[in-house]
């Protein structure tokens, strides 16, 4: 299960790094986001797949991560673990809905 | 090992009197940049819901952006993570196909990245403000 956890982690780091240089050229490119452009990109299918495959890999290293940083702080900071956990995820299920609530 | 020299051995390492080399900064960073990622997605995202909920919505965010100096301010620090979480993360993925991953070379790509990420900080500055 780690190896897949690993393998999950580096393929979505990939994905999210490919997304936020993205992001970061059309923002620096346009001195910002224009709703025009906004709508252009949502009203683009390629774009809002691209954008949905993005959302629900992020959620899950997120998951990922929370777990693997709280699991190296929580005991040192006297925090419940799991609690932790649990509200990391809690959090990251609203992101992706809001996320996709916003896509369509 | 005697009992007394057992007992004043170090338990762990106190990293507070510890110098880090540059890749152990640039592996903190990377860290630290996923949790301002994380942390900030709640008001990125809260931005994009208001921009897209109504032509006053967007107007509203429009305004804050040119004239509200902590909005530009978090959404300067989130563009910076991200820009930074971005070079790490790709030096993280060259290191694991095995390239610079001595010393020497970790020395190294860990400067460019760093360097890399204060470039992408000031060019999202000026897309920000100016």
């Amino acid at each position: 299960m780690g190896v897949i956890h690993w393998i999950f982690q580096r393929c979505s780091n990939a994905v999210i790094i490919l997304f936020g240089l993205s992001l970061l050229a059309i923002v620096i490119s346009n001195g910002g986001i224009s709703q025009d452009l906004l709508n252009k990109m949502l009203a683009t299918t390629w774009i809002k797949v691209s954008l949905l495959v993005v959302l629900l890999v992020a959620g899950v290293n997120s998951v990922l991560a929370g777990w693997q940083i709280s699991g190296d702080y929580a005991l040192k900071f006297g925090l419940n673990h799991k609690l932790l956990v649990g509200l990391i995820t809690a959090v990251s299920v609203a992101y992706v809905a809001v996320g996709l609530y916003l896509l369509f | 090992m005697s009992k007394s020299s057992s007992a004043k051995r170090p338990v762990n390492l106190d990293l507070a009197t510890v110098q880090f080399p540059i890749t152990a900064y640039a592996s903190i960073l990377h860290r630290v940049c996923a949790v301002i990622i994380w942390v900030g997605l709640a008001f990125m995202l809260y931005l994009l819901w208001t921009t897209q909920s109504s032509p006053e919505g967007y107007g509203f965010v429009a305004d804050l952006m040119q004239n509200n100096f902590f909005v530009q301010f978090i959404t300067w620090g989130f563009l910076t993570a991200l820009g930074y979480y971005c070079m790490g993360g790709t030096k993280h993925l060259i290191q694991e196909l095995g390239y610079f991953e001595d010393f020497e070379g970790g020395t190294k790509i860990s400067w460019a990245a760093i360097i890399l990420g204060v470039v992408l900080s000031i060019l999202s500055g000026i897309a920000v403000w100016v």
